[in-house]
């Protein structure tokens, strides 16, 4: 079982991207700046469509390692 | 993905994939998504579908406000937009937000034509001619606006 630490630093792996991607749109649209509330959330709304990505390159990943 | 049962030191060649994939979503995937994030805040697919559907129910009439029913239209009307204390700006809409968020109309010179853009005193004398010198005048219609004048 992962432990705590474990834990956080997979949730950062998977939250980070989807900050990244809210920090690009915002300095895409500077005059529209949101609050950290609406920040974090839209980045952890972006963080979960990316769920598939990070699953579809570890089943790939996962099984290449078993043939 | 990469999982070690034995104590054995992992082959740096295997972190090479689990690398390329995070790499992929750190610096393509994650930037692009916010490049369609910021196109689709920017310019709403739904907005203008939205709009026809709530204006063909509710009539011609219906506009979200009534600063989309006097700016909304090909030709933007000559306004003064007058300030608490009774000062007041004077120039063309060229760009008026129909963001709820905000209400930003931009105020720019006629081309060619003096005092197009001028700022106007409690008593209505010209205060400031900024149309040789300004591009726009960017306001926020806020607390500081009394009202607005439209002269079509």
């Amino acid at each position: 079982m992962p432990t705590t630490l474990e834990s956080a630093l997979v949730l950062l792996v998977l939250l980070a991207p989807g900050f990244i991607a809210v920090r690009i749109k915002n300095s895409l649209l500077p005059y529209r700046p949101p609050s950290a509330f609406q920040e974090t959330v839209e980045a952890a709304i972006l963080s979960a469509l990316l769920l598939p990505v990070w699953l579809v390159f570890g089943w790939r990943s996962s099984m290449r390692d078993n043939t | 993905m990469i999982a070690s049962t034995t104590l054995a030191p992992l082959d740096i060649w295997t972190l090479f994939p689990v690398a390329g994939v995070i790499a992929l979503i750190y610096v393509v995937i994650s930037p692009l998504l916010g490049v369609l994030y910021a196109l689709i805040q920017a310019n709403p697919p739904y907005r203008a579908a939205t709009s026809e559907l709530v204006r063909g129910r509710l009539g011609v009439h219906a506009h979200p406000e009534v600063r989309d029913r006097a700016f909304n239209r090909d030709v933007q009307p000559w306004v003064r937009i007058v300030l608490k204390g009774g000062s007041a700006i004077q120039g063309i809409v060229r760009f008026a937000g129909l963001s709820l968020a905000g209400r930003q109309p931009l105020l720019v010179p006629l081309p060619g034509v003096p005092e197009s853009l001028i700022r106007l005193d409690s008593d209505g004398q010209l205060l400031d001619d900024l149309t040789s010198r300004a591009e726009g005048v960017w306001i926020e219609i806020g607390a500081e606006v009394l009202f607005v004048e439209i002269f079509g």
